[in-house]
């Protein structure tokens, strides 16, 4: 039996005629143009999304300004890191300047400038404080490095008027004393003449 | 005879041209003759009109071509024509039209034939002249001399025909071979026609009025009737599905053409989906550039937000170090400022003691200092509290009322024992003034 493979009818012609192209179509759509057109959705689809979350320059913008003002905040917070880091060195500073032999020296000269007698003075390394300044008394100690901060305690006798003009003395005078507290103690029963008006005292120091 | 008309509504005739036709002159070399006669090249859609080509109506049993269409039908009225117009059926063309019945069950049909190789004869003398051959016709029933629906008649040499169209229904026609020898053929024109022979008609070229017709004739041998039945001819030709006209057969295409049509048609392609492709690809690398471009920003936005979060990690670093050195800071003013307040406090005890008040011991406390003394005047320590707290505030002391308590010594109860007691105040309180004086003056 012989096949019949081709009827040589003009149909049949046209059909090979344009069978190459036919074939050239399929393959382009089968193997290059869904995949691209795959692609081309995509992207489409990944431009459509990225279109709606877009960052605009004025956001962009308002980011710089942001940024900018922080760096504008940074750097003020900076100076004034600075300026109380300054501050605090120089109130260490005062404690820092001169010697406790020296300050006592001067202390002694400005009672005896204000007829002062000076019966006591004793050195002691903790004083109770109210609890308002034991805080402060602990920073200081922590700034200061571990630096024994020293409190000393003076008993005087002198009148009303000298104390209080020594009071206001010693903290202007001498750099590095704080007075912390005074005590003025009741007359005692021995009084005379020659004490008279005279009183006993006790200050207490930070030096 | 070579006219070249203008086509449309109104038809005008741009070129008449004429010359006798040689004796015995084949129809292909009539056509080519009649092309000649102008320098033109003839149209796209040339139309030849010869009395060379048969025409003639047939008239057939309904039943011997029941269901019979198109080319079965124009094959079987070859076969039916081939006796009266000597064509092979096999070979020869043919147009047909089909005309009102013959009752009971005749079919008419007005057929006009010519031999193929006769027309491709014409087709290619018209083709080498660079013109393209429409269709061929038989002159004979193509122009209606007046309106539409009025019946004519029309002599040629040949033939004698009547012709009515339009109205409802099929056109009517009665065509006959004329004879020189018998007038049967007029009397078979009258009766084929089915009524009266038409009043009016025309007098083709060379040929005469029978004798017994008496209507009025107009002789295309005239040239004003002529132009007018050439002008009535391209009208009814630009519907030529109503009349009988043949066209030529189309020229088979050749294995080479194919093969060219092929190749080209597979460049097209190649370049199409080239093209395609390239299309695709620049869009798609547009899209990935506006892509890019779009996500830039958010990059530039993402990189922005990142050094943000470092500068306030920054900052919040720098808000606790600055917090730490203005607690600092605030712990040692409260040791620093104001260090003479205890001259300032006893300035304002020595100011606002009475005469009747007598100040025995100043002590110092946990929370602060206490003023104890006695006073011969019950409201002496009330009003040395009084002052005090007026000024002591400023100092970092909060005054408390009195403590008092008589000795009944005197008649009034007298004198009081009394203690005051100065409490430290709280920091900030106490800072607060300090605080933002020092603030000014940096300010400043």
């Amino acid at each position: 039996m012989v096949l019949e493979k081709s009827s040589g009818s003009v149909r049949e012609r046209w059909v090979k005629c344009f069978l190459p192209a036919a074939g050239i179509i399929a393959v382009y759509l089968l193997l290059i143009s869904l995949g691209q057109s795959r692609e081309l959705r995509d992207l489409g689809n990944d431009l459509a999304a990225a279109k709606k979350t877009a960052v605009t320059e004025d956001d962009l913008k308002i980011d710089v300004q942001r940024k900018s003002a922080v760096e504008q905040q940074i750097v003020e917070l900076r100076k004034q890191l600075q300026e109380g880091e300054r501050a605090v060195d120089q109130s260490l500073g005062l404690f820092a300047e001169g010697v406790a032999a020296g300050r006592m020296m001067q202390i002694d000269q400005m009672c005896r400038e204000l007829s002062i007698g000076l019966l006591n003075q004793n050195s002691t390394t903790e004083f109770a404080v109210s609890d308002v300044r034991s805080q402060s008394l602990k920073t200081l100690r922590m700034l200061r490095q571990g630096a024994t901060v020293s409190f000393r305690q003076l008993d005087l006798v002198g009148k009303y008027g000298d104390i209080l003009k020594l009071m206001h003395r010693l903290p202007k005078s001498i750099s590095g004393v704080i007075p912390l507290g005074i005590e003025m103690q009741k007359e005692s029963q021995n009084y005379n003449e020659a004490t008279s008006g005279q009183r006993l005292w006790r200050i207490y120091l930070l030096m | 005879m070579r006219v070249d008309v203008k086509t449309g509504d109104k038809p005008v005739i741009l070129d008449f041209s004429k010359t006798e036709r040689p004796a015995r002159t084949p129809i292909a070399a009539a056509a080519e003759l009649a092309i000649s006669l102008n320098e033109i090249k003839p149209s796209q859609r040339t139309i030849l009109l010869a009395e060379d080509l048969w025409s003639g109506i047939i008239d057939i049993d309904d039943r011997s071509i029941y269901g019979l269409e198109g080319d079965e039908l124009n094959q079987m009225l070859k076969f039916e024509t081939e006796s009266q117009s000597n064509l092979d059926p096999m070979t020869g063309h043919l147009g047909f039209i089909e005309l009102s019945p013959v009752p009971p069950d005749t079919r008419r049909f007005w057929c006009t034939s010519i031999a193929s190789d006769v027309i491709m004869g014409i087709a290619t003398a018209i083709k080498l002249r660079g013109g393209k051959l429409v269709f061929c016709a038989h002159p004979i029933g193509l122009a209606n001399p007046e309106v539409l629906g009025v019946p004519w008649i029309e002599f040629s040499q040949t033939l004698a025909g009547a012709f009515a169209v339009g109205g409802d229904g099929l056109p009517r026609a009665s065509i006959a071979t004329r004879s020189k020898t018998s007038d049967r053929w007029f009397q078979a024109l009258e009766v084929n026609f089915g009524s009266e022979l038409p009043d009016e008609g025309w007098l083709m070229m060379t040929a005469k009025a029978p004798e017994k017709y008496q209507g009025a004739l107009q002789s295309l041998e005239i040239e004003a009737t002529l132009r007018r039945w050439i002008i009535a001819t391209v009208k009814r030709l630009a519907n030529p599905e109503n009349l009988p006209v043949i066209a030529p057969r189309v020229p088979q295409t050749s294995e080479r053409t194919f093969a060219r049509i092929g190749a080209a048609a597979t460049v097209v392609v190649a370049l199409a989906c080239g093209l395609h492709y390239s299309w695709g690809s620049r869009r798609k690398f547009v899209m990935e550039q506006e892509l890019v471009e779009l996500q830039k920003p958010a990059e530039q936005q993402r990189e922005l937000n990142g050094e943000m979060e470092l500068l306030n990690q920054r900052r919040a670093e720098l808000d606790t170090q600055i917090e730490r050195i203005e607690k600092q800071r605030f712990e040692l003013g409260l040791l620093t400022a104001n260090s003479d307040r205890f001259s300032k406090l006893l300035m304002m005890i020595a100011k606002g003691r009475d005469k009747s008040l007598v100040l025995d011991e100043i002590t110092v406390h946990s929370d602060g200092l206490q003023l104890s003394g006695r006073a011969i005047r019950s409201d002496a320590a009330a009003n040395l509290a009084l002052h005090l707290s007026s000024g002591v505030g400023e100092l970092g002391w909060k005054v408390e009322a009195p403590d008092m308590q008589g000795t009944n010594k005197l008649v009034n109860g007298g004198p009081w024992d009394f203690k005051i007691k100065l409490i430290e105040t709280e920091p900030a309180r106490f800072f607060r003034k300090d605080h933002s004086s020092e603030s000014v003056s940096r300010e400043k």
